[in-house]
């Protein structure tokens, strides 16, 4: 609900509620002032954020305006008419963004221009590198475009410098993964403090970024693992982690600290441990933990070392999922003891996944472990709505949906092909999704609707 | 995404704005220093390939000391991608060839390679490609022998635009050749770019 739709449904409801003799007729008047104050805000609020886009959007041409120039003129300058221009136009970005945020006079504009001292800052890396042939390596130069975007949002406090220093060290990271394949731990140091500065400064926009950076990071970094264990192995240790970090993110939010941070880590979280539960999902990928080490000491040293880190994330997952139920006030109802359980059987068909795969139960095919993931899987969409209505969260609702949706087109392509006549198969299933999608779609609205309003604490009762 | 602060702004960006300038001082004067060292070697290459998409015309500069084959050279024996090592060129004629590759300076700076012979200098790299492995067109079999693809950090050489094809497809009998600067610690800095002979190109101090 918008804030224009809260003030009209007050505006509805405050009569009743003088007539109740709940409020009288001056505190009502206050009420509605202040609801109109924070839509007015708010639309203020908006006009700025529109500014400060067209100023991003424009300080962006002309940044890439300013490297064609350099790469069109690039011959005609002296070596130190070239260094002069380059040292010139940053440093009338910056002071340009200094006259703008003096005493406010153009923030948004202000915000624009820094970021377009710290994007100079970039290009005369780059074109330093030109001007004296540096081939040495190329990713170095980006880390030196991120050291100062970050000392620039350090010392600005500047959300949108914040957001292009998270991307640049993305950028960094990503650049040492894929072409000197690296597993790069030095960026979690860039990561930490932008994390840090995000949270202080209770950044939104910024806080999104810095988290989805993570899990790309993590993505980046999956080929580089497979080195050392099999595709199987890292799948199962990204789902595991994903869980510690969405289980961590609420266990800290529950100290009611750095609220909105934990809670979008918690949700990101959540959707990158699901994404690898989904691949376990599959019959015939082979997802099962190997090791390709020649020698036998080898492989069982290394077998031990990943046993090992997987039943680290799992003790870390109990006991913060222990620690959560202890948080519960009242009784714990019932629906989270079936999730620590649900939690117990997921862990027990990783561990049966890795260590008796594939002889011991399933005679050289994994179906065992993977009707049971599948089984996890739907019974999660379950618990996820229902926990998502009680607790009041849509997400959860969301995402149970999103989940089932995805998962029952998979096995309609990859489970049942064999099992039915194919043109019968299509037509019923077809049916089948039309029907279920509306009756899903209609149920899910009807949720997020219901979720809503509670979390309003607005009802029509 | 505002700036709530209220301490005063020039300051502060003028703070930023000479960090970020020292940054860029730093880099341009750790090339100028190995440019006006006067450790200079000639090395032989094969250029390859033209053209950064936002930085004008550039020449890919494969050169004869990129390829080594251990089994030619003295010094450490074992190593693996992404090591820096440390090749010890010694004067052949006008040009310089590598004899020599430790993966520790301090090996290289006291390696009787180096000591035995003045001409002779240090340059630094990082290998890119460990092969152990080779075709032998004679037995028509693999052999046995390592070979290392190091690169220097003077691999590519931005030129005028246009003019990057003709540097990088040379005439039959033409000669690219490039003056390398070297430092103590055997950093490595392109000088000057010779076709045939004759100077094309030269970095200037400024």
């Amino acid at each position: 609900m918008n804030n224009k739709q809260f003030y009209k449904r007050l505006e509805e409801k405050i009569p009743h509620w003088q007539a109740q003799g709940w409020l009288d007729e001056i505190a009502s008047q206050e009420i509605l002032n202040d609801v109109q104050f924070d839509a007015k805000s708010i639309t203020t609020d908006k006009s700025h954020k529109l500014s400060l886009i067209l100023g991003i959007m424009g300080v962006m041409l002309l940044s890439a305006g300013a490297i064609s120039f350099f790469a069109a003129n690039w011959q005609g300058m002296s070596k130190l008419f070239k260094l002069s221009l380059l040292f010139s136009s940053m440093t009338g970005a910056y002071l340009a963004a200094a006259w703008a945020l003096t005493e406010q006079r153009y923030p948004a504009l202000g915000q624009s221009l820094l970021l377009l001292g710290v994007l100079l800052f970039g290009n005369n890396i780059i074109l330093i590198a030109q001007i004296y042939h540096i081939d040495s390596h190329y990713p170095n130069g980006i880390l030196l475009w991120t050291v100062g975007a970050l000392i620039s949002t350090i010392i600005m406090r500047s959300e949108a410098v914040l957001i292009a220093a998270s991307i640049l060290a993305l950028l960094w990271s990503g650049m040492e993964i894929f072409d000197f394949r690296l597993i790069h731990w030095p960026w979690l140091i860039f990561w930490s403090i932008g994390v840090f500065i995000a949270i202080r400064q209770k950044y939104h926009l910024a806080s999104h970024v810095i988290i989805l950076s993570l899990f790309f990071w993590l993505l980046f970094s999956f080929n580089n693992f497979t080195r050392y264990a099999s595709e199987g192995s890292i799948i199962q240790v990204y789902l595991l982690l994903g869980l510690v970090i969405f289980m961590l993110a609420r266990a800290i939010k529950s100290r009611q600290y750095a609220l909105y941070f934990l809670e979008n880590l918690s949700r990101y979280a959540f959707v990158f441990a699901m994404i690898f539960l989904y691949v376990l999902s599959f019959p015939g990928l082979d997802l099962y933990p190997s090791l390709s080490h020649t020698s036998a000491s080898e492989s069982i040293k290394a077998q031990l070392s990943w046993l090992f880190i997987n039943l680290v994330l799992m003790a870390a997952v109990i006991f913060l999922s222990l620690y959560h139920l202890k948080q519960t006030k009242k009784t714990i109802p019932l629906y989270k003891w079936l999730g620590f359980l649900w939690l117990l059987i997921l862990f027990a068909t990783l561990l049966l996944n890795i260590y008796f795969y594939p002889d011991f139960f399933s005679q050289g095919k994994e179906k065992y472990t993977v009707i049971i993931i599948n089984l996890l899987l739907f019974s999660l969409v379950i618990g996820l709505i229902y926990s998502g209505l009680v607790e009041h969260k849509p997400f959860y609702v969301n995402t149970a949906f999103v989940i089932f949706t995805i998962t029952l087109i998979s096995r309609y392509f990859d489970t049942f092909w064999d099992l039915m006549d194919r043109s019968l198969f299509f037509i019923i299933g077809g049916l089948l999704l039309m029907f279920g999608g509306y009756w899903l779609e209609k149920k899910r609205r009807q949720l997020s609707l219901r979720c809503f309003n509670q979390q309003d604490g607005v009802t029509d009762d | 995404m505002i700036n709530k602060l209220h301490k005063p702004v020039l300051p502060r960006i003028l703070f930023i704005l000479l960090i970020q300038t020292l940054l860029l001082v730093a880099m341009i004067a750790s090339r100028q220093i190995i440019l006006s060292s006067d450790t200079v070697v000639i090395l032989e290459t094969k250029p390859i390939d033209p053209r950064s998409l936002f930085r004008g015309d550039y020449v890919r500069l494969n050169y004869d000391i990129n390829e080594l084959q251990l089994d030619e050279l003295s010094g450490d024996r074992t190593f693996k991608t992404n090591d820096t090592v440390y090749v010890v060129l010694q004067q052949s004629g006008q040009y310089w060839d590598a004899m020599a590759i430790y993966l520790e300076k301090d090996n290289a700076l006291n390696s009787s390679e180096k000591k035995a012979n003045e001409h002779k200098v240090l340059i630094q790299g990082v290998v890119k490609r460990v092969t152990n492995r080779q075709w032998d067109r004679d037995d028509k079999a693999d052999v046995f022998v390592t070979s290392l693809r190091v690169n220097y950090g003077i691999e590519n050489y931005f030129v005028p635009e246009g003019e990057g094809l003709k540097l990088e497809r040379p005439e039959a009998n033409d000669k690219v050749t490039l003056e390398i600067a070297l430092d103590d610690d055997g950093h490595a800095v392109i000088k000057a770019l010779l076709l045939n002979g004759i100077q094309q190109y030269e970095e200037a101090l400024f």
